[in-house]
């Protein structure tokens, strides 16, 4: 398994038992179990969805999609490992300041915005050429 | 990897890059206090069906296992990523006609059906398990 995959799959793990986590944090408040409320379902959503389900989906494919050539199986590497810092830390942003009313929002959610967006365009980028019919 | 599904798999990449760019601008307007909801139901729709479920749907039909080394029933498989990539279409021009976003969802449970049909034949232990 490529050291990238590795990555991916033992981020999305994190942001699993991270949302999942303060799920049932937010859950206890409400059933009057904890004090501190998250109050970021849509955070904790994204976190799900992004953070574990497509960052699964991504090591996966750039394990075990067809290689692109038998020179260079696995090429354009350096696009996703800068996918990988950028779903990452968009995500670390997104669930720092989207429930919070920190200084600096408004302008880190837009980062966190351009950052996960751009995760998503790098990775097609790289996958494309291995995604073809045998 | 059979045609089918490296065609399914692009378009799922480009619903999902779609997708993430719509979400982009959300959460962005988000930050500057403008909630946009149906461009946020457009995201949601565009991930859930458009990136994730095609991704699942594309790759089940090139690893499911296969019958006498065939596919069966390519045919159904194919109406269905057809119906499903126009149920994704006609959510955008939900945006327009309110009345399209029904279209999606009969467009996309015909598709649905039309995929259970062609899978649950393969839902079968490989040869020699």
């Amino acid at each position: 398994m490529p050291l990238l995959t590795r990555i991916f799959l033992f981020s999305a793990f994190l942001w699993l038992l991270t949302s999942l986590g303060l799920e049932t944090l937010d859950r206890a408040v409400q059933a009057g179990f904890a004090g501190f409320s998250w109050g970021g379902r849509i955070t904790t959503l994204h976190g799900i969805v992004f953070g574990w389900i497509t960052q699964t989906i991504f090591g996966v494919a750039w394990w075990m999609f067809p290689p692109a050539s038998r020179e260079n199986a696995r090429p354009r590497s350096g696009l996703v490992w800068v996918c990988a810092a950028a779903v990452n830390t968009g995500l670390i942003l997104r669930f720092v300041f989207e429930p919070s009313g920190l200084p600096w929002r408004a302008p880190l959610l837009v980062v966190s915005a351009v950052l996960q967006s751009a995760a998503f365009l790098l990775f097609f980028a790289a996958i494309f050429p291995r995604i073809k019919p045998r | 990897m059979p045609p089918l599904s490296a065609n399914s798999l692009r378009l799922a990449f480009l619903w999902g890059a779609a997708g993430a760019l719509l979400g982009g601008f959300s959460l962005s307007g988000k930050a500057a206090g403008a909630m946009h909801l149906e461009a946020r139901l457009l995201h949601a729709d565009w991930m859930l069906y458009g990136w994730m479920m095609q991704t699942v749907f594309a790759t089940a039909y090139w690893i499911f296992p296969r019958i006498l080394q065939k596919r069966p029933a390519q045919k159904l498989a194919l109406a269905g990523f057809v119906l499903w990539n126009l149920s994704l279409a006609a959510d955008l021009s939900g945006l327009w006609i309110p009345e399209s976003r029904l279209a999606a969802s009969i467009l996309r449970l015909t598709a649905a059906a039309l995929f259970v049909m062609h899978f649950v034949p393969r839902l079968r232990p490989v040869s020699g398990q």
